[in-house]
């Protein structure tokens, strides 16, 4: 055997393990770990941001910390979650990981550029922290004008840069994903052999391809007029504030879809996995990722209803949004249909599937709720709109990634980890969410506006409620990073195909070797060949 | 000193009523769906776990089922889709000059509301109005974007530096309710808040003529 041959049998995490060779590797395996570390190092930034909000809405007064500082905090909570945290998730780790042991490849189509977008992405999560050391953004992840470019005494400037650099690494990472998806997919892998994770994040690809530069030109807009004083946005110098508005939905409602559609693709997978079943109308999934991708791009105004838009241009916004729910609810109908006759088990990752599907069910719906045009006018802006979103990325997309992460983590790592404190940890998360964010859905139908440092007394208990949730939930998010560490080291060793699932990525072992599949595999089976009545 | 959620929610103006019947179609609506989905997700995880002896045969057909089951809800939900765009229409349309019965100044800044009577008499951070009449509010700001929002009114506007927008409500119940700021406009945000009080209409004549 040469040398050469040898090498393609090691794991990807064997040889070579000092830091320099992690960071200047090609492997798009490890740099989905680089990122996967990435990202949990912000997640937890992210979080200690939403505890301190939570904390100072145990009170009616605004007493645990300034005005200044609360304002400070719920942005940089999120700015963290959406461009540090959610984003980059699910498509830059477990796709980054998975994509091309799912097609049958050896590597990305372009891996220096994928290397490339972590270190973007850590470019930009230096210059973001380096913000906040500095004294913080107090203008929300929303960076709302005139009040980012002509009034606030904060760090704009230095905040718009962190998030334009870190949009580059999400177009960096989804060009990728298109040409590995389009020229490097096994003979006999057609398009509609794809697991749909494949789909999810080829969706999710061309949403991030086509919508982030109209962030970074929004973003780069905010920062001329605000160092230069040119009349864009603020209508002190003949600016139009709404433009603003128009252009940052424009990116940032399909921003959604880039955060919940990888979701969509981890929990087919795992619900088709457990129940033993093909994903029910699989057609259907796939189009209905694609329609929701299209879709995305003509809604943007729902979020404007209050803002002095147009009365008939909010119609035909609202009408767009209700038309999106058409393949949102396929996806559910689907989920729930492919558990029919299956022969279902129930650990840890199906734990994390079922909740999404409830969770981003009422996600979903209550989204209907606020695209109603005259419910939206009394419930914007309140937290009735904040328990909706996140229930759709806290319930939603985190559930999947979790689920996602456990289900691969044999794969990723070799190594098992513990099924009973996995389930556990599961349903404290799930429990913990409903409590923290369902009296917020009470909260903003009473009225209660985000982004309030102190609020009416009366609506005091059900923020202590609301705080309460929280701390269940921070546990369940703290057991996993603890028993998931434990497995590295005294997990027992997993196998190629732990799960028994069906997808190229288990046809390879745990961990893959560095280039991925001793030889290339030839496919000529449709995806999801699972059969209930063989178990 | 605690107060019932009266002064959030209370029907105080003549639309709220319409807006709460609107909302709890809808979400009789959405109950239905969550209820029967999640009956199904359980009655199969249940019935078809790993294990139980029940018959797992199926021939798979997804097309036909794939159509009922998308374009039944979405007509259910297409009609509430009306419902709010035409309620919508009656909440952002102020009625005709000749039905609008007193016209209120509003100018948001950083961070207070100033509101002035046709007569002149302006207060800070307190709106008196008198009941059953149609109220039209022309507001703008003089900073940020300001929201002006009465949960009780069911009515909320974005308030805009640069361009005068307006609103209108009747309010058909007396009490007190709470104005707030519903869009972030930097430190005090939380602190632009305010109340509504609506009087007889000869007691809002004689208040308007005090110093």
């Amino acid at each position: 055997m040469s040398a050469n041959a040898a090498a393609e049998y090691t794991s990807y995490l064997g040889g070579g393990d000092t830091l320099k060779s992690w960071l200047t590797t090609l492997d798009h395996k490890r740099i989905a770990v680089l990122y996967l570390i990435s990202i949990t190092l912000f997640f937890l930034i992210g979080g200690v941001a939403a505890a301190v909000i939570r904390l100072e809405l145990v009170t009616y007064a605004g007493d645990f910390v300034t005005a200044e500082t609360y304002n400070k905090t719920f942005s940089l909570h999120g700015i963290v979650m959406v461009w540090f945290f959610l984003i980059p998730s699910i498509p830059a780790t477990l796709g980054n990981f998975l994509i091309p042991l799912m097609v049958g490849a050896r590597d990305l189509a372009f891996p220096r550029l994928n290397l490339a977008s972590w270190y973007l992405y850590t470019v930009g999560g230096i210059f973001t922290i380096g913000m906040v050391i500095a004294g913080g953004v107090d203008t929300g992840w929303t960076f709302y004008t005139p009040f980012s470019t002509m009034f606030s005494n904060t760090y704009v400037v230095a905040a718009v840069i962190g998030v334009f650099i870190v949009g580059f690494s999400t177009i960096f990472t989804g060009i990728n994903f298109i040409v590995t998806i389009h020229k490097m997919r096994a003979p006999g892998l057609t398009w509609f052999r794809l697991p749909m994770f494949v789909w999810a994040n080829y969706a999710t690809s061309a949403i991030m391809v086509l919508a982030t530069p109209v962030l970074a030109m929004t973003l780069t807009l905010v920062a001329v007029e605000r160092i230069f004083q040119i009349g864009i946005f603020d209508p002190a110098l003949g600016g139009d504030p709404l433009l603003f508005q128009h252009l940052f939905w424009f990116y940032s409602h399909p921003a959604v879809y880039i955060m919940v559609l990888p979701a969509m693709g981890v929990a087919s997978e795992l619900i088709a996995c457990f129940s033993r079943n093909p994903i029910f109308g699989y057609r259907f999934m796939a189009y209905s990722v694609m329609a929701i991708a299209v879709l995305g791009f003509l809604v943007w105004g729902h979020h404007m209803f209050v803002s002095g838009q147009s009365v008939y241009a909010g119609m035909m916004f609202s009408l767009f949004s209700f038309v999106v729910a058409i393949p949102s609810a396929i996806k559910v109908f689907n989920w729930t249909a492919t558990l029919y006759k299956g022969s279902i088990s129930f650990e840890a990752p199906m734990l994390y599937a079922l909740g999404f599907v409830f969770l981003f069910m009422i996600g979903g719906l209550t989204g209907i709720v606020v695209a109603a045009l005259a419910l939206d006018v009394h419930l914007t802006d309140t937290y009735f709109v904040i328990a909706h979103f996140h229930y759709i990325m806290v319930g939603g997309s985190v559930m999947a990634y979790l689920g996602g992460i456990h289900f691969w983590w044999p794969k990723m790592t070799g190594k098992m980890y513990s099924e009973m404190w996995g389930r556990v940890a599961a349903v404290l998360i799930f429990v913990g969410f409903n409590v923290t964010f369902f009296p917020q859905f009470l909260l903003g139908y009473l009225g209660m506006p985000r982004r309030y440092h102190e609020y009416p007394e009366a609506l005091e208990v059900l923020n202590v409620i609301s705080s309460g949730g929280a701390v269940i939930l921070t546990l369940g998010y703290l057991l996993p990073l603890v028993y998931l560490l434990w497995s590295l080291r005294y997990g027992r060793i997993a196998g190629g195909n732990p799960w028994e699932a069906k997808g190229l990525e288990w046809q390879t072992s745990s961990p893959p070797a560095k280039h991925n599949f001793k030889e290339t595999p030839v496919v000529t089976e449709e995806a999801y060949a699972y059969s209930p009545y063989k178990v | 000193m605690m107060e019932g959620f009266g002064s959030f929610l209370g029907e105080a103006s003549s639309l709220s009523r319409h807006f709460d019947t609107l909302f709890l179609a809808l979400f009789i609506l959405c109950s239905l769906v969550t209820i029967i989905i999640t009956f199904l997700i359980i009655f199969f995880a249940v019935k078809y776990r790993r294990g139980a002896k029940v018959n797992r045969f199926t021939v798979r057909k997804s097309t036909a089922i794939e159509f009922v089951w998308t374009l039944i809800p979405f007509g259910l939900f297409l009609a509430i889709f009306v419902w709010a765009a035409y309620f919508y229409t009656e909440l952002l349309f102020p009625p005709d000059d000749e039905m609008v019965d007193l016209d209120i100044a509003v100018v948001g800044k950083q961070w207070m509301w100033k509101l002035q009577h046709p007569n002149g008499k302006r207060e800070i951070n307190k709106l008196h109005v008198p009941l059953g009449k149609n109220i039209r509010l022309t507001m703008v700001s003089q900073d940020v974007i300001h929201s002006f929002f009465i949960p009780a009114f069911r009515i909320k506007h974005d308030v805009l530096p640069g361009r005068y927008s307006t609103i209108w409500f009747r309010p058909i119940k007396l009490g007190e309710y709470h104005l707030f700021c519903a869009e972030y406009c930097g430190t005090d945000h939380s602190r632009m808040r305010g109340k509504v009080v609506v009087m007889e209409p000869s007691d809002y004549a004689q208040w308007l003529q005090q110093k």
